[in-house]
This record gives C-alpha cells, structure tokens and sequence, in this order.
C-alpha cells in the first residue's frame, strides 16, 4: 500500500468482504439455530 | 377517640404487614439471620466505614487513581458493566411492548426492576468515582454542556432512570393498592418503554463514544469508529443474557412466589432468550473482525495484547455464541444459563479492558485498583442485591396481584 486510495481499497475491499461472509454465514447459522437436533421432537 | 385511633391503628397494621411481611418487626429482625444476610453484613460493614473515608478524605485515601488513569474499577465495572448489564429492561420491554412478543411479559416486571436498580447503583458507583459529587445534576439545571458527549450520556441516564422508574411503577401501586394511580401508570407505560428505548439505543452507544475522545490512549485494537455500535450490541447481549442470569436465582431464591406453570414456561423463555443470543453474538463477532479491517491492525494481533484481544473475541464471544447454539438444538436450558453466565463474564471483560487493561497500554506505569475500591465495588453490589431482594419479597414482580389479573397481562 502505498497511497490513500490504496489503502482506502483494501480497508474497504476487507470490510465488505468480511460483511458478505457475515450474511452467507449467518443464513447457514440460522438455519443451524432452528433446526432440532434429531431426537428432539418438540 | 375511638374514631381517632381506629383508623391510626390500621395504617400501622397496613405498614406493618408491608415493610415486616404481616410479622412483627421482633418476628421479622429474628428472620433475617441467615448465611447470605451474615454474609452481607460483614461486607457492610467494611465497606460503610470505607464509603465514610472516601466521602471525607478523597479520592486519593480509597483509591489508586491518578492524573493517567482518572477512569478505574469504579467507571470501568460499577459503571459502564452496570449500564450494558441493566440493558434487560429496554431489550425485554422493546421485544414485549414493541415488537409484541407477549411469551416474554412474565419475565418483563423483573428485567425493568434490574435495570431500574441498575442504572440507580450506576449513578451510585458514579458519586464514588466524582471529585465533587454534589455537582452531579449541574448537566440538568447549571451547565449545559451541549457539546460533550458526557452531557449527553448524564441527561440520558437521567430519564433513562425516570422512564424505568415509570414502567415499575404499576407494580409499586398495585402493591400499596392505590388502584387508581396504577390504572394512569399502565396506560403510560408504553409511552416510556419507547423513550426509553430511544435513550437507551443513545447512551448505550455514547458510552462507547466517550473513547472515541482517546484515540493516542486505547489500544488500536479496541480503538474504533465503530466502538458507539459496539457497545450497544454488546450492551443487548448483556441484556438478554443477564435476564437469563437474574431469571436463573430468581426462580430458585423466590421459587414459592412462582407457579408451577411458570416454571415450566420459563425453560421455554429461557431457550428462546438464548437463541436470540447467539444469533447477536455471531453479529457481535463479525464487527469486531470489521473493526480490526477498518482499522488495518491485522498486525497487532501478533502480540501480547493482540492475543489479548483474541481471547476477548473468540473465548468470550465466539465461544459462548457456539455454545448457545448447541444448547438450544439440544434444548437444554441449563446449557443456555451456563452460556448466559459466560457471556455476562465476556461483557464485563470487555469493558474492562476498554476502560482499564488497554487504556494507557503504552505507558510504563499500570493502574491496579487498590483494595478499597474493589470494597466499595462489592458493597455496592451486595446493596443492590438486598435492595432487589426487599422488593421481589413485597411487590408483584414474579407473580401476579390477584387483583389485577386481566389487566396484568396488558400492563
């Protein structure tokens, strides 16, 4: 890195990066949240 | 004469059965000899003589503050702990009065007496920690401090304080049987749940942006634009998980108080109040990783305090999110308390470290509190609990009032 607009890219590339994998993870995590373990019928 | 001491007769009687629970006050004062009341004493009677010291010899006599470290124990823990602690009342009252998750309304009275207690012993710890504590109400009356986020957070905790102190109201009517007050108190309490929801939202945050003021003293790790929104994530994190936490000793300390079917629902409360923990403590531990990013410290993480920081993050916060998780798949709610008592361990680390472990982390002298702040930290504590516990014993917090029983389940 070495200009402000190199920095601002790969601070801001790493942020939404880091935001994308939050809501792909987050849907699988959900998913894994409300799914009963197997056994548990209530 | 008969018509002037009948009725004197009866408002004794009436004080008598409410402050003595319907004993004599020989009857009530024998009652209370107990382990945990032994136990309290002798802190009290530590920490009174200490809180004499401190009020007549200063700061310097009772603590191991300087001109470096002004914020200790007492603002680290009494004070920005109490405040992300006593987030239950807005977290639950926004989840039943706004959002209308009525399930959780049983559990509602309890987590507005927390944090009305709360905030109360905040402000408490805060005259501790005060050079000139009689000045506390000059934000409201003297001094406008219009750009300070310190006004701010004064007159935020001011009615925040006011506006919980309304929504607890009914119970406190309905326990001195003045029907018609507690009518007006229900019908404005939505009204307060939404100041309140508003106020809480911006002081949680405003707390965080005091740090903003020290961006050469915290460490670049903790140091973060995003510190506001940080402490008011982990501040509804807290929230839910102390609710579990104070949910967990009240159903066992006043289990005569509760029903039988309460204590059935409150495993399905409790598992519940876990999912929607883990589902914040994920999101919680995604911006912690956005700060870092933000901040380019990726470095920083290799050294002993950037190891610090992972113990923070993943031990403290991602750990008990998989742990949460796990519980409620396995829909066990003891899980779901263990994983509620770790987290309230994490938020207490977190500011901790925010306010005392990496403040200052570059210069060669390190604040360690001395004993009679840990006292004083303590007596406070051991009063808000004996506060708490006078209370549930005499208002209807964990049941309901007879009197009121349609009415109970709107107000």
């Amino acid at each position: 890195m070495h200009t402000l607009h190199d920095f601002m890219l790969v601070t801001k590339g790493q942020e939404y990066l880091i935001a994308a994998t939050f809501l792909i993870l987050f849907s699988i995590f959900w998913t894994i949240l409300n799914r009963k373990k197997k056994g548990h019928t209530s | 004469m008969t018509v002037m001491t009948r009725p004197q007769a009866s408002i004794r009687d009436q004080l008598t059965d409410k402050l003595f629970l319907g004993m004599t006050p020989g009857e009530y004062i024998k009652k209370q000899i107990t382990p945990f009341n032994i136990v309290a004493a002798l802190i009290l009677a530590v920490g009174i003589p200490i809180t004499f010291v401190r009020f007549t010899q200063g700061l310097a006599a009772t603590t191991n503050l300087t001109d470096n470290y002004p914020w200790g124990l007492w603002i680290g823990v009494d004070v920005l702990c109490g405040v992300a602690l006593a987030a239950g009342g807005f977290t639950l009252g926004s989840a039943v009065y706004l959002f209308g998750m009525k399930e959780y309304h049983a559990i509602v009275r309890p987590a507005v007496l927390t944090g009305l207690l709360g905030y109360f012993f905040v402000v408490i710890g805060l005259s501790f920690d005060l050079g000139r504590p009689w000045r506390l109400p000059y934000p409201m009356l003297v001094s406008y401090g219009t750009t300070s986020v310190m006004f701010l957070v004064g007159w935020h905790v001011a009615l925040y304080l006011s506006c919980q102190f309304v929504e607890f109201c009914p119970a406190i009517f309905e326990w001195l049987g003045w029907k018609t007050l507690r009518k007006w108190a229900v019908r404005v309490t939505i009204g307060a749940t939404i100041f309140g929801v508003i106020l809480s939202t911006l002081h949680q945050s405003a707390l965080g942006a005091l740090f903003l003021l020290t961006p050469g003293k915290l460490h670049p790790l903790w140091y973060t634009p995003f510190l506001p929104i940080f402490f008011l994530a982990s501040a509804i994190i807290g929230g839910m998980t102390m609710v579990i936490f104070e949910s967990m000793f009240s159903h066992r300390v006043f289990s005569r108080q509760i029903g039988h079917h309460e204590h059935e629902n409150f495993d399905r409360l409790t598992l519940g109040l876990g999912k929607a923990a883990a589902a914040a403590l994920f999101a919680y531990f995604t911006l912690k990783w956005i700060g870092v990013a933000h901040g380019q410290h990726w470095d920083l993480l290799n050294t002993p305090l950037g190891y610090w920081f992972l113990v923070e993050v993943i031990g403290f916060v991602l750990i008990p999110c998989f742990i949460f998780v796990w519980a409620v798949r396995r829909e066990s709610a003891a899980w779901v308390r263990f994983a509620a008592i770790y987290t309230v361990i994490g938020i207490i680390l977190n500011r901790v470290n925010v306010s005392i472990i990496a403040f200052n982390w570059n210069l060669p002298d390190r604040y360690f509190p001395k004993w009679t702040e840990f006292v004083v930290t303590i007596t406070i504590i051991t009063v808000g609990i004996l506060t708490f516990r006078w209370i549930v014993n005499r208002m209807p917090v964990l049941w309901e009032h007879p009197d009121y029983p349609s009415e109970y389940e709107r107000g």
